[in-house]
């Protein structure tokens, strides 16, 4: 057996307890290092000016932090308003869904003489009880976690802006003489690489949003930042983003209290021009060339990943496998080399 | 306080701390030169300092190339091929094209026993002089002179083996018998490589 094999493994149980450690706040950990990909160049450029190290991370973060306050608010109090609601638009919603699926059933039995059953397999469905939306309502857990969690992104954003390199720099100092030039390879080949990809991501969901957004404000659809955001969450997952996309405004026209036909072709005409946008000038621009996955592997992990792991994991699962094949590449280039010359 | 006036204070009966060898041995290279005390001790807390074993390789020929390496104590050999080309002693500074450039390197550098040695990386060196673009003006400025010196030199030599069909262990001697922290080394090379440096 290969002398590094214990040691790669002893690495991967150990991220994988850090991992399962962390979990409660994988949200702050989330938004810092966000923070920390779109902060730490202007940090650097501040820093360049002859800024102080920690008053340019204290303007660069502080701009940022502001909005993310002044959206948790906005979203806090939106959902404290509408979870009361929640339950009976879930019904209305489910009730819509069918009577859409009935009337798309009857259209297919008389072209095709295909009756497929979806309606009355939406109508035994119980969302409220999937959903547990009177628990929903009774715990306060889920606030309270959103609130340690956003409460956290300050300090760790901070602390990630400020120590991140000297974290790096002793870690990669633990390697052994013969691979520390190599780790470090490969260190730069990954993190240049993830950096300018969850970067891009980052500016393309923005892009998305924006334009989603001003389209449904223009269509008259109700809460058009909201339905941007999701499309520009929706549109990050490779591939299936347009799909997924559709999502959020159909559910809001399913729950509309009348269904107008008319809106999906304006949804379809706002996300065409989203995405058109998306692949004809922001991916080209942000994102090409910068994991270089051939387009099937890169599909059929986004299907498997979102199978597993849902929307979080299939929009992290190409920059993961762009990670595994930079260090895989280094690791079999290096492995070859003769370690000592005794 | 200066790690040199801490030293003196927490330790005055003992030699010299690691970290005050290291930093007094960047100092004295032609890098540094000229660039102000407060700015090299940054710099040198970047650096790696690593011990290495009798006949481990500090790097390999053909490996792509991420640091440069300062001898804090005792020796390096300079192997090109099969042929021991060089010996670098404490104080010597090499490998430096790797601030520039992931060119591979032109020859393996192996330690002697118990050998202690300074590497400073590219890519945290490039960091270094992002965030302090005057103090790297001077450092970068001090990398091209020293580059331009060796490519001199090594014109120099070439067109001395060329005329006076110099013996295959001309250059070495050179390097064995050149003064310390002049920076010579990093244009080792055998006849049959004339045209390659030591990165």
């Amino acid at each position: 057996m290969k002398a590094w094999l214990p040691k790669l493994v002893l690495v991967v149980v150990a991220l994988m307890l850090l991992g399962w450690i962390l979990a409660p706040i994988w949200l702050a950990i989330l938004i810092s290092v966000v923070f920390y990909l779109l902060l730490a160049p202007a940090t650097s450029a501040l820093q360049a000016r002859g800024v102080g190290r920690n008053r340019a991370i204290l303007l660069s973060l502080l701009p940022p932090l502001l909005i993310l306050i002044y959206a948790a608010t906005y979203s806090v109090n939106l959902l404290r308003e509408y979870l009361p609601n929640l339950a009976n638009d879930l019904e209305h919603l489910q009730q819509s869904a069918a009577l859409a699926l009935f009337q798309f059933e009857a259209h297919l039995e008389t072209v095709l003489g295909i009756r497929l059953r979806l309606a009355e397999q939406t109508q035994v469905l119980d969302l409220n009880a999937m959903l547990k939306t009177d628990k929903l309502l009774e715990s306060g857990g889920i606030f309270a976690n959103l609130a340690v969690n956003l409460a956290l992104v300050p300090p760790l954003a901070y602390f990630l802006l400020r120590d991140y390199r000297r974290w790096r720099d002793s870690a990669l100092n633990l390697l052994p003489n013969n691979q520390f030039e190599l780790g470090w390879i490969m260190y730069f080949g990954v993190s240049t690489r993830m950096q300018a990809y969850l970067r891009g991501l980052m500016w393309q969901g923005l892009i998305l949003a924006a334009i989603t957004s001003t389209g449904f404000w223009l269509a008259g659809f109700p809460s058009p930042i909201l339905l941007g955001g999701l499309t520009g969450i929706a549109g990050l997952v490779p591939y299936l983003g347009p799909i997924l996309a559709m999502g959020a405004p159909l559910v809001m026209l399913l729950s509309a209290p009348e269904f107008q036909a008319a809106s999906i072709i304006e949804i379809i005409i706002v996300l065409s021009i989203g995405f058109g946008f998306d692949n004809l000038i922001t991916v080209p621009f942000l994102l090409a060339g910068t994991v270089n996955l051939h387009p099937g592997v890169a599909m059929v992990a986004v299907v498997v990943a979102g199978h597993v792991g849902g929307i979080p994991a299939m929009i992290l699962v190409i920059p993961v496998l762009g990670m595994l094949k930079i260090v895989l590449q280094t690791l079999l280039n290096g492995l070859s080399a003769p370690i000592s010359t005794h | 306080m200066t790690e040199t006036q801490r030293h003196i204070w927490t330790n005055p009966f003992r030699r010299a701390s690691l970290a005050t060898q290291v930093l007094n041995a960047w100092r004295a290279t032609p890098l540094l030169e000229g660039v102000p005390g407060r700015v090299s001790a940054q710099l040198t807390r970047l650096t790696h300092v690593r011990q290495y074993q009798g006949g481990e390789f500090v790097f390999r020929e053909g490996d792509s190339a991420v640091a440069a390496a300062l001898i804090i104590k005792g020796a390096v050999i300079i192997r090109s091929g099969e042929h021991d080309i060089a010996r670098l002693e404490a104080g010597e500074f090499f490998g430096e094209a790797a601030l520039l450039d992931e060119t591979p390197r032109s020859a393996s550098a192996i330690a002697e026993p118990g050998s202690v040695i300074s590497l400073l990386v590219r890519y945290q060196f490039e960091e270094f002089v992002r965030h302090r673009p005057q103090a790297g003006l001077g450092i970068m400025t001090n990398l091209a002179q020293l580059l331009l010196a060796r490519l001199k030199k090594r014109n120099h030599d070439d067109d001395t083996d060329t005329s006076a069909s110099a013996p295959d262990n001309t250059l070495a001697k050179a390097v064995v018998e050149a003064p310390v922290n002049t920076g010579i080394h990093a244009d080792v090379k055998t006849k049959t490589k004339s045209h390659e440096t030591l990165t």
